[in-house]
């Protein structure tokens, strides 16, 4: 069924990695945490592991404890040893002599793991001499390009010359994994190495990793919050959860058949694209249009251009868009970063005046519209954006911020009602009623989302914008927060516009989907069709680029992607 | 933006700050109790005296055209004659400038030789005694007056310590002041003590923030050595904001030679304005800030361009 | 509710972390330099305005008894070339320097956030001459200005307040401007306008009160920095005229006095005008820590 190489588990003692009791504590200014505890773990020469967990599990401490790279307020205790070498307690040079040759590592953020000033060719140089002094700079300069070549960077003599910021996020992070591999490490740790990237240069940088796995016989150390990742990369996972592990197994074992509650529930709470079967129709089309009893849209923008700047600088984020989002129904606008899915919500929430085209909100051309008129027509609007920590201004309490929409648009209300009506929406968002009296730093993320949400519905509004309202959440609170909106939907009846990266959170979620690309609307129509039976390339190889929890049904859609990538390029050259 | 439109519009820029200066110059000039006729004619000149002035110099016109008349002499380089000199006021800037000049790129030079390895220093040393001690000593030097400074130099390294003298080489032209360097010692040491309190500082708290940047990390992943990691990368990126803060310092400079000018005698451009200031020669000193203005707003531009020469980022147009 | 919201804390909210003054207050107090400054502060505060109620000495008849003294005896910092007692000369100077000092440096950090918070708000060719007129005055050296004005006229106290604070406000005005900039793209402030808030509610209700740690930092710096301008003024000749006095005027008329050996009517003033302006320095480097917000270094 697979083609993959699957190397037989090796015996134990040749383990490249190996932790045992592994502990962290943070000292912070509010006193200590007990970041991880009790962790032993091995990766054998050649395998992959997965470290998965939700935020503040731990496991990228584990990870850094692995490098003994840990922050300065941090302290180890067990053992870490890397080939041989305990990791906790050795002293700066060794542990330098041991990081970039033995180990190395992958970081999330390729947009600040390099050096901005440098050239990216020496930095890679750097790294082997770091390890080899007798090589000289004219050498180490090459072999850079050639690292370079084969982590997949089109014109490498060239590219080495540039600085970090001429390249791309995807092409930063291949310098990082040619930095990494510079020297052949036996073990190679990679921290969210794609959580940065877009789904269709993740899949890229996961073929690469472990084309170079495979080649080197590198052991892996994975760590990711994202189990279709997991599904497409590891041989055994480990799971965390609050600083220890929960369990540990071969990927198929874990994923499929997981014995341990956390791991059930959060496997159950990730949102799983579903495909189509082989030789499935597409949905009958005839329900694509909303039923006419509902009326107008509650917003629509027709033929919508934003171009930013001018002359040569310009930037066209749109290029002629139009959709609509009708009462009750919710529309999804998906694409990668750049895509302009932003932007279109910035315009229908009136933030961006459209450089050509039109908007209207609930009938009324905004362009038309005068300043009081348009202020009234906005109490109809709730907004909910991505970042939970700045939704919410620090200085207010809780209660304060629900309470805006009601201070701009009904000043007549006393205070007592004003308060009977918070309280009545925080019950709505199913948050106790004490939390008005708190001060949002004091919540958790998916508890501000919630607040949010609050004060987006306080007004009852007809059109709810939802800008990635989840994506910085994770996966068990993401479900929560799209439960409660579903269900205030349901209630209340009004239109949204949800704005996602995440195709399958959107096919779950929404009932007509936009695909975004390079300002244009690619393709829109219902949920169930377009993402089951694309019509345009692109959105087949977003979709094929999504990996799912599965790792059975990944392996099949990995090879099904990488054949139709070969073909593709057969088809070039002929 | 290509290096050609990026100085196009930087000049553009400074060239609006320095047509605003005059505005400023000209009000200033005008503010004057009686107008410039009662300041050049004295406190005794009568009335009909004032209007014959006025007349003659052409200040009884609408104020606009008086002040495209002062651009005008402007542009042509005349700044007037001073009134006690009995020279043309650019003909007496031209002499001192450049002394000046060599006293404030002296004390820059030679402060930043010092403040930017303190900073480092400290930097890698935070919150041990060696940063507490450089900490304290900066706000000493950065809360000093520069005349009080000054004073204590003199009276230390002159008069108890008879190391160096305490008036500054005399002379017409820069060869004639290097000539005599160990005059030089203490006006320099007077001009660079504040220099090298706030640079030190900015020195720290750049290289401070960018030891926890993610990319030294990624150095350190590659087995780089703290010290490699510190003089190969992190050095260069703490520099570019500093470099850009000297751009704001260039007024500073230019204050402390003011007093460090008239306090060592020294026979630059703030002696000349001092003494114009005591004589109440305001051809003199609305010229000295008219030229100190340009040096400037020249010195922040110098500046924003060597900041392009260094940061490739900024080249391209995101900073 | 179903199981996974106990995954998100709600079962248990958090437990009430300290607010945010509380921990700012902390860090405060754990700067050592800070803490230190705080105390010079209050120490001269009390030297100034109470001290010479406890310590009363005359400093507005020529004594002639009494000029020039070394310290000692009665006078325990001597006297000046009037016969006036140089440590009650030192309380009665430091008056002057502290209020008009503290004025000048509120006054300045007041038009500067006006301005900064209006530039920055406003965006695009407002902004752009807003922030030109600051480039203008930045490049005119603020000695300059000052010796020229001591050209034109001798100003009294709230003359040298408003001078002062004239000629200072543009170091805040471009940290406030920078500061107004960030926060009104931030969510909360996009939010407020998407729904139809006012430009006033985003200002008052959102910008402003965010901005305070911001102000408050640079009003302490530029409090220090007013005290040293203070003690130029006597220097250029703006200064209060005898007998009145202030720290900056004690050190001017005492430099002649210096080369004639009399160092103690220049240490005193001297020391007291660096140690204000060091605690000040050093109160506002504990702030800006505490609060974290960026300034100057």
């Amino acid at each position: 069924m697979s083609a993959v190489r699957r190397p037989a588990a090796p015996a134990a003692g040749d383990h490249i990695l190996d932790l045992d009791d592994l502990g962290v504590v943070f000292t912070t200014e509010t006193g200590t945490v007990q970041a991880v505890r009790g962790v032993s773990l091995h990766v054998a020469p050649g395998e992959t592991l997965a470290l998965v967990g939700e935020s503040g599990s731990g496991k990228s401490t584990v990870a850094l404890a692995a490098m003994g790279l840990l922050a300065g307020n941090a302290r180890a205790t067990g053992r870490a040893v890397v080939d041989g070498t305990d990791v906790v307690g050795a002293d700066e040079e060794r542990l330098s002599r041991l990081r970039g040759s033995t180990v190395s590592m992958v970081f999330q953020e390729p947009a600040t793991a390099l050096d901005p000033l440098t050239r990216v060719g020496k930095q890679i140089a750097e790294v082997i001499r770091n390890h080899h002094r007798d090589v000289s700079a004219a050498d180490a300069a090459a072999r850079a390009v050639e690292l370079l070549r084969r982590v997949g960077i089109p014109e490498p003599e060239q590219r080495a010359r540039s600085y970090p910021f001429q390249l791309s996020g995807g092409q930063r992070q291949r310098v990082v994994i040619a930095m990494a591999i510079a020297n052949d490490p036996a073990l190679l740790i990679a921290d969210e190495p794609t959580t940065a990237l877009d789904v269709t240069v993740q899949a890229e940088i996961l073929d690469l990793l472990r084309r170079l796995a495979a080649e080197t016989g590198t052991g892996v150390l994975l760590v990711t919050h994202n189990m279709g990742v997991v599904a497409d990369f590891a041989d055994r996972v480990a799971v965390m959860y609050q600083g220890a592990v929960v369990e540990t197994g071969p990927v198929e074992d874990v994923l499929l058949r997981p014995s341990h509650d956390y791991t059930k529930r959060l496997l159950s709470a990730v949102p799983r694209l579903s495909v189509a079967e082989p030789g499935e129709g597409r949905a009958d089309e005839r329900d694509a249009t909303p039923p006419e009893a509902s009326g107008a849209p509650a917003v629509e923008l027709t033929d919508v251009s934003v171009v930013f700047g001018r002359g040569k600088h310009a930037v066209h984020a749109l290029k002629g868009v139009s959709f609509a989002v009708h009462p009750a129904e919710t529309l999804g606008l998906v694409g990668e970063s750049g895509s302009g899915k932003s932007t279109a919500s910035r315009v229908a929430l009136g933030l961006i005046t459209p450089t050509a085209g039109s908007v209207t909100l609930f009938g009324a051309d905004l362009a038309r519209t005068r300043a009081r008129a348009r202020r009234a027509l906005r109490a109809g609007i709730g907004v909910v954006l991505q970042d939970p920590v700045a939704s919410l201004d620090p200085r207010m309490t809780v209660g304060e911020c629900v309470a805006e929409p009601l201070r701009v648009h009904r000043r007549r209300l006393s205070g007592r009602e004003r308060e009977a009506l918070v309280a009545e929406v925080l019950d709505r968002v199913r948050l106790p009623r004490e939390v008005a009296r708190r001060a949002p730093r004091e919540l958790s993320g998916g508890q501000r989302q919630r607040v949010s949400l609050a004060r987006a519905l306080v007004l009852e509004p007809r059109l709810l914008v939802a800008d990635e309202p989840t994506s910085a959440l994770d996966v068990s609170v993401q479900e929560a927060v799209l439960e409660v909106i579903r269900e205030l939907q349901g209630e209340l009846g009004f239109a949204c516009l949800f704005v996602s990266h995440d195709l399958a959170v959107v096919q779950q979620f929404a009932r007509r989907v936009v695909v975004m690309r390079a300002g244009r609307a690619e393709e829109q129509g219902l949920t169930s069709a377009t993402l089951r039976h694309p019509e345009t390339d692109y959105t087949r190889r977003l979709l094929a680029a999504v990996p799912v929890p599965d790792p059975v049904v990944q392996r099949g859609r990995r090879a099904e992607r990488l054949a139709t990538l070969a073909a593709g390029r057969t088809e070039e050259r002929a | 933006m290509s290096t050609y439109s990026f100085l196009i519009r930087r000049v553009l820029q400074a060239l609006a700050v320095v047509l605003l200066v005059t505005v400023v110059v000209f009000c200033l000039l005008h503010a004057l109790p009686g107008g410039p006729a009662r300041g050049i004619l004295g406190p005794q000149a009568t009335a009909s005296q004032i209007a014959a002035f006025n007349h003659e110099q052409g200040l009884d016109r609408p104020l606009p055209v008086q002040y495209l008349y002062f651009l005008n002499q402007l542009v042509h380089g005349d700044l007037g004659m001073s009134y006690t000199l009995n020279e043309p006021v650019s003909q007496l800037i031209t002499e001192r400038l450049p002394k000046t000049l060599l006293l404030t790129v002296l004390s820059a030079v030679i402060g930043l030789l010092f403040a930017v390895p303190l900073g480092v220093w400290q930097a890698v040393r935070r919150n041990k005694p060696v940063d507490y001690v450089i900490t304290t000593l900066s706000f000493v030097a950065y809360s000093t007056p520069v005349y009080f400074l000054g004073l204590i130099l003199v009276l230390v390294f002159s008069q108890v310590l008879p190391w160096f003298p305490a008036q500054a080489p005399q002379g017409n032209d820069v060869a004639d002041i290097l000539a005599q360097p160990q005059g030089l010692v203490l006006p320099v040491v007077a001009g660079a003590a504040t220099m090298v309190a706030v640079f030190s500082r900015y020195m720290r708290s750049a290289t401070l923030e960018n030891l926890t940047e993610d990319y030294v990390r990624t150095a350190r992943a590659g087995g780089s050595r703290p010290r490699a990691i510190l003089t190969r990368h992190v050095f260069r990126n703490s520099l570019t904001p500093v470099v850009a803060m000297l751009g704001y310092y260039v007024p500073v400079l230019f204050g402390g030679a003011l007093v460090v000018e008239q306090l060592f005698n020294y026979p630059g451009m703030g002696l000349l304005f001092w003494t114009a200031a005591q004589s109440s020669d305001y051809p003199v000193l609305l010229g000295c800030v008219l030229v100190i203005s340009v040096a400037t707003v020249t010195g922040t531009l110098l500046a924003d361009i060597l900041q392009r020469v260094i940061d490739p980022r900024v080249k391209a147009g995101r900073s | 509710m179903s199981s996974l919201t106990s995954l998100d804390g709600l079962a248990a909210t958090p437990p009430r972390a300290a607010s945010g003054t509380r921990l700012a207050v902390r860090r405060f107090l754990r700067n050592r330099l800070a803490v230190v400054g705080l105390g010079v502060v209050v120490f001269f505060v009390l030297f100034c305005f109470v001290g010479p109620l406890v310590y009363e000495t005359d400093q507005t008849h020529t004594l002639l008894q009494q000029v020039n003294q070394s310290p000692g005896g009665a006078h325990w910092l001597g006297t000046d070339a009037v016969g006036h007692d140089e440590l009650g000369r030192l309380m009665y100077g430091g008056k002057v320097s502290l209020i008009v000092g503290l004025s000048a440096g509120v006054l300045a950090t007041v038009i500067g956030t006006l301005w900064g918070a209006a530039a920055g708000y406003a965006g695009g060719w407002i902004d752009a001459v807003m922030m030109r007129v600051v480039d203008a005055g930045i490049a005119i050296p603020a000695l300059f200005i000052l010796l020229v004005v001591s050209a034109i006229t001798t100003p009294d106290l709230t003359g040298l307040v408003l001078i002062l604070g004239l000629i200072s406000w543009l170091v805040p005005s471009r940290l406030v401007r920078a500061e107004t900039l960030t926060l009104k793209n931030r969510d909360f402030v996009l939010t407020l306008r998407a729904i139809g808030g006012s430009h006033g509610r985003a200002i008052v209700r959102h910008i402003l009160p965010n901005s305070v740690s911001t102000v408050i930092v640079a009003a302490t710096f530029q409090i220090a920095d007013a005290i040293l301008l203070v003690a130029y003024v006597s220097y250029l000749g703006l200064g209060v005229q005898p007998p009145a006095t202030d720290w900056g005027g004690m050190l001017s008329t005492g430099m002649t006095a210096a080369y004639s050996g009399h160092w103690w009517l220049i240490v005193p003033p001297g020391l007291a005008i660096i140690l204000v302006v060091w605690a000040f320095n050093a109160i506002g480097d504990g702030l800006r820590d505490a609060f974290d917000v960026r300034g100057r270094a």
